[in-house]
C-alpha cells in the first residue's frame, strides 16, 4: 500500500464481487470506487439488493472480493481485523442471548485477552456512553430493540476501533427511536472521531448523519453518485429544520430515482 | 423510567395470572388422582377382589411405607445405572456430533442412522449386551447408553448445525476456536441438548428397569419386580412400581430444574 492511502479510513478501488449459485452468477458489486477519509462519515444508500451490505461485508472481511482492491486504514481487511481496527454493528443487534448486557460488551475484549477487571471497566464506560449504564446486568431479552442496538454499538466501540462499519443498524426500529439514536450516534461520533461507513435506506437518516453520501444502483451494484453533505456540525435536532437539509433530501431522492431508473 | 414501571406492572399482573394457572395445574390433577384412588379402593373392597390379583391402594401404600428403606436402595441402584448410562451415552453422542458437525456428508449419514435407531426397540438388544458385559450392572448401563445415544446425537447435531449472524460477529472480532466454542457454539447447542435430555432421562429409567427384568444386579427395581412377581407377591410388585414412578418423576423434575437454570436466558422461558 502506498503512503498516500494511509489518509483513507476506507478505500475500495475497482471493487467487484460475483456470487455463484445454482441459478446462475450474480454480480453483486461492479467497479466500485470509494474513498472515506479518516474521521469521515460516509453513508451508502440504495435500493434493497444493490450490494451495499456486500460492500460493507467486504470491508469487514466477511466477504472476499472477486476483483479490485480494498483497504481499511491502508491495510487489507484481514490485517485490519486482526489488528482490531474496526468494529462492526450488524442489522440485528446480534447480542448473545445467554450473556448479560455487560458480558456482551466485554466479548471483543475477552477475545483480545484483556483481564476481567479492565474489560468490565471498559465495558461499563461504553455502556455509559450509550446511556445504558444501569442495564449492565440485564439479559438482552429484557431490553427494547433500540436499547439492544445501543448495546451492539457499545460492543463495537469497546476495543476503541478507529473505523466503525454499520450495516443498517437502525433499519428495524421505529422512526422516533431511530431519530433519537441518530442524535446519539452523532454525539458519540463527535467524541471519538472515528471513520464510519453507514448503510441505510433512509434518505433523512443518511443526510442527517453523513459528511458524504454514496448512492448505489442494483444489478450490478455500483456507485452512481457521490453527494457531499455540507451541513454544519455538531448535528442536532435543529439540523433537521434547516432548508439545506431539505434540499439535500430532495437531491438524494432524485439521485436514488435516477439510480433505480438505470436498473429498470 | 416510565417504560420500566409499566413493565413491572405487567409483570405483576402476569405473575398473578400465573399463580392462578399454577394452582389449576396442581389442583385439577390432584383431585383426579384422589378420585381415581378412591374408586380403585372401593371397587376392590366391594367386589372383594383377591389381593393376589389387585391389591387396594391402601395395602400398596402401607407396603410401600414398610419396605421404604429397601425400595429406596433398589431405586438408588437403578437410578445410578440409568444415570451412568445417560452420562456415557450423552458424552459419546455430543462429542461425536461436535466432531462431525463440520463434515456434512458424515453428519448426514450418522443422522439417518440415529433417526432410525431412535425408532427401533433397542432394549431387545439386552441379551447381546449380556454377551459382551456378562449379566451385570455394566450390561444395563451399556444398554441405557445405546438407547440414549441416538436421541442425544440427533438433538446435539441439530444444536451444532445452527448458524446465525453470531458467526459473523465471532469472525469480525477475530475470536479464536476456544472462545467461539465456549461463547457461541456450546451455549447455542444447549437448548437442544436439554430438549434431548428431557426425552432421554425418563427413557433411561424405563430402559434400566426393563433390562433389569432380564438380569444384571440383583438389588435393583427391575430385578426385584420380576423376582416378586414370580413369587406372586403382588403387593411387593406394586410397591416397587410406585417407587419406580417416584423415581421417574424425580428425574424428570431434576432435568426440568436444570433446564430452567441453564436456559434462564432463553426466549421461551422468559416468564421464569
Amino acid at each position: 500500500m502506498s503512503g498516500e492511502s494511509q489518509n483513507f479510513g476506507l478505500r475500495a478501488t475497482q471493487l467487484g464481487k460475483r456470487f455463484s449459485s445454482k441459478g446462475g452468477d450474480v454480480q453483486a458489486l461492479e467497479n466500485v470506487d470509494l474513498e472515506v477519509k479518516q474521521g469521515g462519515f460516509m453513508s451508502i444508500i440504495g435500493p434493497s439488493g444493490c450490494g451495499k451490505s456486500t460492500l460493507l461485508r467486504a470491508f469487514s472481511d466477511l466477504v472476499e472480493p472477486s476483483t479490485g482492491e480494498i483497504s481499511v486504514n491502508g491495510k487489507l481487511p484481514s490485517e485490519a481485523r486482526a489488528a482490531r481496527e474496526f468494529g462492526v454493528v450488524f442489522q440485528s443487534p446480534n447480542l448473545l442471548p445467554w450473556r448479560t448486557v455487560l458480558r456482551n460488551v466485554t466479548l471483543p475484549l475477552q477475545v483480545m485477552g484483556v483481564d476481567r477487571q479492565t474489560r468490565n471497566q471498559t465495558a461499563q464506560e461504553m455502556l455509559d456512553l450509550v446511556g445504558l449504564e444501569s442495564f449492565s446486568r440485564h439479559h438482552p431479552w429484557q431490553l427494547s430493540g433500540g436499547m439492544q442496538q445501543r448495546v451492539a454499538i457499545a460492543r463495537a466501540l469497546s476495543t476503541n476501533p478507529s473505523v466503525l462499519l454499520m450495516d443498517e443498524p437502525f433499519g428495524a426500529l421505529d422512526e422516533i427511536t431511530r431519530d433519537r439514536l441518530n442524535l446519539e450516534l452523532m454525539r458519540i461520533w463527535g467524541n471519538l472521531s472515528a471513520t464510519i461507513l453507514f448503510i441505510t435506506h433512509s434518505i433523512t437518516e443518511a443526510v442527517f448523519l453523513s459528511s458524504q453520501i454514496a448512492v448505489m444502483s442494483s444489478r450490478p451494484g455500483r456507485i452512481t453518485e457521490l453527494i457531499d453533505v455540507n451541513l454544519p456540525y455538531p448535528r442536532n435536532t435543529e439540523t433537521r429544520d434547516l432548508p439545506e437539509f431539505y434540499e439535500l433530501v430532495i437531491e438524494v431522492r432524485r439521485a436514488l430515482v435516477e439510480a433505480s431508473a438505470l436498473t429498470a | 423510567m416510565t417504560t420500566a414501571e409499566s413493565n413491572r406492572v405487567t409483570e405483576e399482573t402476569d405473575t398473578k395470572t400465573q399463580k392462578n394457572l399454577r394452582l389449576g395445574v396442581v389442583l385439577t390433577p390432584t383431585l383426579f388422582f384422589v378420585a381415581f384412588l378412591t374408586i380403585w379402593e372401593l371397587a376392590v373392597r366391594i367386589q372383594d377382589i383377591q389381593v393376589l390379583l389387585l391389591p387396594t391402594p391402601s395395602t400398596i401404600w402401607s407396603k410401600f411405607v414398610e419396605d421404604f428403606g429397601l425400595l429406596l436402595e433398589l431405586a438408588k441402584n437403578t437410578g445410578i445405572e440409568a444415570g451412568k448410562g445417560v452420562l456415557i451415552g450423552s458424552i459419546i453422542a455430543i462429542s461425536l456430533a461436535g466432531l462431525v458437525h463440520g463434515i456434512k456428508w458424515l453428519n448426514q449419514g450418522l443422522l439417518s442412522y440415529s433417526s432410525t435407531l431412535k425408532a427401533l426397540p433397542t432394549v431387545a438388544l439386552f441379551p447381546v449386551m449380556t454377551v459382551f458385559f456378562g449379566v451385570t450392572s455394566k450390561a444395563v448401563v451399556a444398554m441405557v447408553s445405546v438407547g440414549v445415544a441416538p436421541i442425544m446425537f440427533t438433538f446435539a447435531s441439530r444444536g451444532f448445525s445452527g448458524t446465525s449472524e453470531h458467526d459473523d460477529l465471532m469472525r469480525s472480532i477475530s475470536a479464536n476456536w476456544r472462545t467461539r466454542m465456549t461463547a457461541l457454539v456450546l451455549p447455542r447447542a444447549l437448548p437442544y441438548v436439554m430438549a434431548g435430555l428431557r426425552t432421554a432421562v425418563p427413557l433411561s429409567i424405563i430402559i434400566s428397569i426393563i433390562s433389569e427384568y432380564f438380569g444384571g444386579s440383583v438389588s435393583t427395581l427391575g430385578a426385584y419386580i420380576r423376582r416378586e412377581s414370580t413369587l406372586l407377591h403382588t403387593v411387593q410388585v406394586w410397591s416397587a412400581i410406585v417407587m419406580a414412578c417416584v423415581l421417574g418423576v424425580l428425574v424428570f423434575v431434576a432435568v426440568s430444574l436444570l433446564d430452567r437454570y441453564f436456559l434462564r436466558w432463553h426466549s421461551s422461558r422468559r416468564e421464569i
